[in-house]
């Protein structure tokens, strides 16, 4: 009763509050529909098949869930013969894909799709697809293909395989995209099986034979039906929607932590805004627990609400915000949005939470207040820092210089993450010492004015921030907070990009490289042809570790003499330790095509990306993989071929790597973009809140000024420059805060590249963060001011 | 009763060895300069501060003792408060704000009984009534049906018209006034002002922490408040 009262009663305390949460709630409401929208669904291309039998995921070396481990041929020829024998099975069928890819002119038409392009043609029957046109392929020359390729049935179709091109001959057009040879030809193309189609005809008990085809495939894989089957999809889909999730997902969880901040600090000022109310309660019985609930109390129904309203506006921005990913390419195709109930309800949830969460310091200290506060006149200004502030803040400052120092001196792996903590800490002690280090620096700033100006203004600005340092430091808070996120997310995406053409430059320097233009890859045809330089074929291989089952590793098949000896592995110290053997021992590993076997390990050498971690023969993983491709040919510049196969381009080395990372780069500078906006705008919320607190908090005070000759326009001017000097002090600290962190990851670049890596920051989003936060702040404060001082008709 | 304040470095004297008791029924009347230490023996005869030494006794139970949850059961059962100003939660209607020290005690209020008691301060009419929607007086008699909703023990007015002007305070008073000689309300006032203190039965003077005088009233006199005043001005040269 008393929480939703207060509600309706204050509601101007409890705008920004309600604001944050719409908008942080409204952020995460996208989050989870478009990752509901972007669920993967049933492909055309097996959407034909009721049930579909997948063999299990192995996990990477980082515990992740990755690749499926292939069924070799004979083991899944007896799958296939025991879901044949499944009453009601019409047709068992083994699904293949590999790299196939049509060239006109010499040159691969650009396919996203092409890695996994060719089919045999009895997949096609798992597809909605049917004949358009001829037949179906019949000799080991002929293909059917999409009609979306325009060429028609009876024409000579060069396609690019994994051993080099081909000359098929059309036998027919079918209406979905792909190339779709005869099953020997597909079988011979893609050895190893990790996906069966069952076909049923209408009206059979899918469940039925699902349950029995499940229980003939244990524990090696399972049966899936309906939306299910939509993992099975080309692995550009899988990559798109995790590229689209990070972003998103990065996004949301700013946007929680944002929320829990802006809810804590709206909702503290309101409490101390409100002691003598509360004393008022605790004078006439409430207890500091029935205090504690009603303050949760409070924040959980303003949760509630501004969950509803951000939900609403979360289903309004879902599209736009597809929209923008689409246009980054980082969609699954023909993602549409969906909007079912458990986004909705999630985000609700986690609003109402966040709230409360946020509520939590304000409950504790408006438990905290003496009944007998109810009697005191005036809000008297506490002391500036409490005992509790004053230790939390020295010990985040604290682990932040001891992250800072971590920072500096790591690997390049956890470099990031600690560059990110060291920052948040030092963020958050400037944000808790505040109230001390304004002091100085307000009487440092003002001096000058204070002592040449004959007015009021410098003199009232000087007094006021000197005597409510806490008031002024819950301005300057979220301005640190703001300013320091937009340092450091900008600066480490700046610093990062300086330091890694340096790194580059120094690695490839003089080197050119093969690399295949629109196709995913190099052929053995241009690999043979370039009899020179590093050419990778990397593969797959599945380990079954005792301890945490089957796991998959990249292994690279070279060509280098030194470690291609078949039958033998050559390690480097990080695989040998992960795997646990030696120089000498044996790995037994599972192959693309599903046959195990054993190989020595020759040697165990320290790490060279140049090389790979678990190399083997090129013959070895060309026999066992037949869909592997080269990804290019890397050669000293002097030895660049003066004839190249079709389609392969040849490249400056360096250019490459550089338009490579370029491309990444984009999706970091968009991800940046997003996380700076989010927390400016929320600082920029959280500044005018405490303003509009401060502001009506201080109505006698403006009344007593008036009526001791002050116009409208002095007060007005008051209230404008003690926030724009807060603001401004806000920044220095922000940024202060952010610096050691970013000289850390200086550092520790420089030394693993070799180079001189210096601190680089954004100009333009700092500018733009401490505009932000200035203009909302002093706009704030000049309206509560004037809003105050309006001359009231009651 | 002694109470002592740290102020800084400087050691404040608040109380200095009171001892009084106030018996059931009668309506006292707190009176002093300020600094004498009236409000403090209030407070602390309330229950919301803890002398520093001696002991204070609210019918038959030694307070002093006591930690701060009982306390608040204490305040919440036995003692009904009436402050000068800013005596109610602004986001509840009249009735809702006369019920809430029944819901902090976890007892579903009766509504005839919340009705009962506001009519009994002459606002029956009045239940849904927001703070903000009433005068001051009326304001205050809300304040007066909460501290009586418990039927408490004691009921303490710390400058009850403080904020109230001349016509208002009469009314206010004569209804104390009322609920001592009706209903045996043991009723502890602070005040500065002399007339208000002529509706008790006796005035007790603080100055410097200690009980400097005491005045009985009698009922029938009609020039108590100009004796009051005499007093305090005696005190206050």
């Amino acid at each position: 009763m008393l929480a939703a009262a207060n509600i309706r009663e204050h509601w101007r305390a409890f705008l920004a509050t309600f604001l944050a949460v719409v908008v942080g709630v409204g952020l995460i409401a996208v989050t989870f529909i478009l990752y509901d929208s972007g669920r993967p669904r049933p492909q055309p291309r097996v959407a034909d098949a009721p049930v579909l039998v997948v063999s299990n995921q192995a996990v990477d070396q980082t515990g992740a869930v990755r690749d499926r481990v292939p069924w070799s041929e004979s083991e899944a020829a007896d799958l296939v013969r025991q879901f044949d024998g499944i009453d009601g099975v019409e047709a068992t069928i083994i699904d293949r894909n590999f790299y196939a890819q049509a060239f006109a002119n010499d040159e691969p038409v650009a396919d996203e799709a092409a890695m996994e392009a060719g089919h045999g043609w009895s997949s096609a029957r798992l597809a909605t697809y049917r004949l358009t046109a001829g037949r179906a392929p019949q000799a080991d020359n002929e293909v059917v293909v999409g009609t979306d390729l325009g060429v028609p049935a009876g024409s000579a179709l060069p396609i690019g395989l994994t051993d080099g091109m081909h000359t098929y001959t059309v036998s027919g057009t079918t209406d979905g995209h792909g190339f779709y040879f005869t099953d020997a030809e597909a079988a011979r193309r893609d050895t190893g099986v990790t996906t069966i189609g069952l076909l049923v005809p209408r009206g059979s008990p899918v469940s039925d034979i699902a349950d029995r085809a499940g229980s003939i495939v244990g524990d090696a894989g399972s049966a899936l039906t309906g939306d299910a089957r939509g993992v099975v999809e080309p692995g550009y889909i899988t990559h798109k929607r995790f590229l689209g999730a990070q972003l998103i997902g990065a996004m949301a969880v700013m946007a929680l932590f944002t929320t829990i901040f802006v809810v804590a600090a709206t909702l503290a000022l309101a409490t101390t805004q409100r002691r003598r109310e509360i004393g008022l309660l605790r004078t006439i019985g409430a207890d500091p627990r029935q205090i504690r609930r009603m303050v949760l109390g409070e924040a959980a129904i303003v949760g509630l609400l501004g969950s509803v309203v951000g939900c609403l506006a979360g289903i309004f921005a879902a599209p736009a915000m597809l929209a923008s990913l689409d246009r980054l390419d980082v969609t699954p195709p023909d993602s549409r949005i969906i909007i079912s109930a458990w986004p909705l309800l999630a985000s609700t949830a986690v609003g109402t939470g966040v709230a409360v969460l946020g509520a939590w310091v304000a409950s504790r200290s408006a438990a905290r207040v003496a009944p007998i506060e109810a009697l005191l006149d005036a809000a008297t200004e506490q002391r500036p820092m409490s005992r509790g502030r004053w230790i939390a803040g020295l010990a985040i400052l604290g682990l932040g210089v001891v992250l800072a120092f971590m920072t500096a001196v790591g690997d390049a792996d956890g470099r990031l993450n600690l560059a990110i903590g060291t920052s948040v800490c030092l963020i958050a002690a400037a944000a808790l010492l505040a109230p001390i280090v304004i002091r100085p620096v307000v009487r440092l700033a003002t001096a000058p004015f204070a002592r040449r100006s004959s007015g009021a203004g410098a003199m009232l600005v000087r007094a006021e921030l000197l005597n409510a340092t806490r008031r002024a430091a819950s301005t300057a808070a979220p301005v640190i907070v703001a300013v320091g996120f937009a340092v450091l997310i900008s600066g480490l995406v700046d610093t990062m990009r300086m330091a890694y053409p340096a790194e580059t430059t120094k690695q490839l320097a003089g080197q050119v490289l093969i690399d295949p233009g629109n196709a995913p890859g190099l052929s053995d045809a241009a690999v043979t042809q370039n009899p020179v330089g590093r050419a990778a074929l990397p593969t797959r291989l599945f380990v079954a570790r005792p301890d945490a089952g089957d796991t998959v590793i990249d292994g690279v098949g070279s060509r280098d003499p030194r470690w291609s000896r078949p039958g033998e592995a050559v390690l480097d110290t990080t695989m040998a330790k992960f795997l646990k053997v030696q120089a000498g021992a044996t790995v037994t590993v599972r192959f693309a095509d599903g046959l195990i076997t054993p190989l020595r390990v020759a040697q165990v050498l320290p790490p060279d990306q140049a090389r790979g971690s678990f190399v083997l023969s090129r013959d070895t993983v060309r026999e066992h993989d037949p869909t592997a491709l080269t990804d290019n040919i890397f050669m000293a510049a002097d030895q660049a071929p003066a004839h190249l196969s079709a389609g392969a381009r040849l490249q400056n080395a360096e250019q490459f790597a550089l338009e490579e990372y370029n491309t990444d780069a984009k999706l970091t500078d968009n991800l940046a973009m997003m996380l700076t906006v989010v927390a400016v705008g929320y600082s920029g919320l959280a500044v005018a809140n405490s303003m509009a607190m401060a502001g009506y908090g201080r109505r006698t005070d403006f009344a007593v000024m008036k009526s001791a000759g002050g116009t409208r326009r002095q007060l007005l001017d008051l209230a404008v420059s003690e926030t724009g000097l807060l603001v401004l002090i806000g920044s220095v600290l922000g940024l202060l805060a952010t610096l050691p962190a970013l000289a850390g990851v200086a550092s520790g670049l420089s030394a693993e590249t070799g180079t001189q890596v210096t601190v680089h920051l954004n100009g333009g989003t700092l500018t733009w963060a401490v505009l932000g936060s200035l203009v909302m702040a002093t706009a704030a404060s000049a309206f509560v001011t004037w809003n105050v001082m309006r001359p009231r008709n009651r | 009763m002694h109470k002592v304040y740290q102020r800084g470095t400087q050691e404040v004297q608040a109380l200095d060895g009171v001892s009084i008791g106030f018996p059931t029924g009668t309506f006292t009347a707190i009176m002093g300069p300020s600094g004498s230490g009236k409000s403090t023996l209030l407070q602390c005869a309330a229950g919301l501060d803890e002398p520093s030494a001696g002991q204070i006794f609210v019918a038959g139970a030694d307070i002093s003792g006591m930690d701060e949850r009982q306390r608040t059961a204490l305040r919440r059962d036995r003692i009904g408060f009436v402050f000068q100003a800013f005596n109610l939660v602004a986001s509840l209607t009249a009735a809702q704000n006369v019920e809430l020290p029944l819901r902090f005690a976890g007892r579903r209020p009766d509504r005839a009984e919340v009705t009962r008691a506001l009519s009994a301060v002459g606002l029956g009419e009045r239940t849904g009534h927001r703070p903000s929607e009433l005068s001051g007086g009326q304001q205050q008699r809300v304040a007066l049906a909460r501290a009586l909703i418990t039927r408490p023990d004691v009921l303490v007015a710390d400058e009850p018209t403080g904020a109230l002007d001349t016509k208002t305070s009469r009314e206010v008073l004569s209804l104390l006034r009322l609920l001592v000689d009706q209903q045996s309300q043991t009723t502890l006032m602070v005040t500065h002002d002399p007339v208000a203190a002529s509706y008790a039965d006796v005035v007790i003077f603080l100055k410097d922490g200690r009980i400097a005088d005491r005045l009985e009233l009698d009922p029938t006199d009609g020039s108590k408040p100009s004796r009051i005043a005499a007093q305090m001005a005696r005190l206050e040269a």
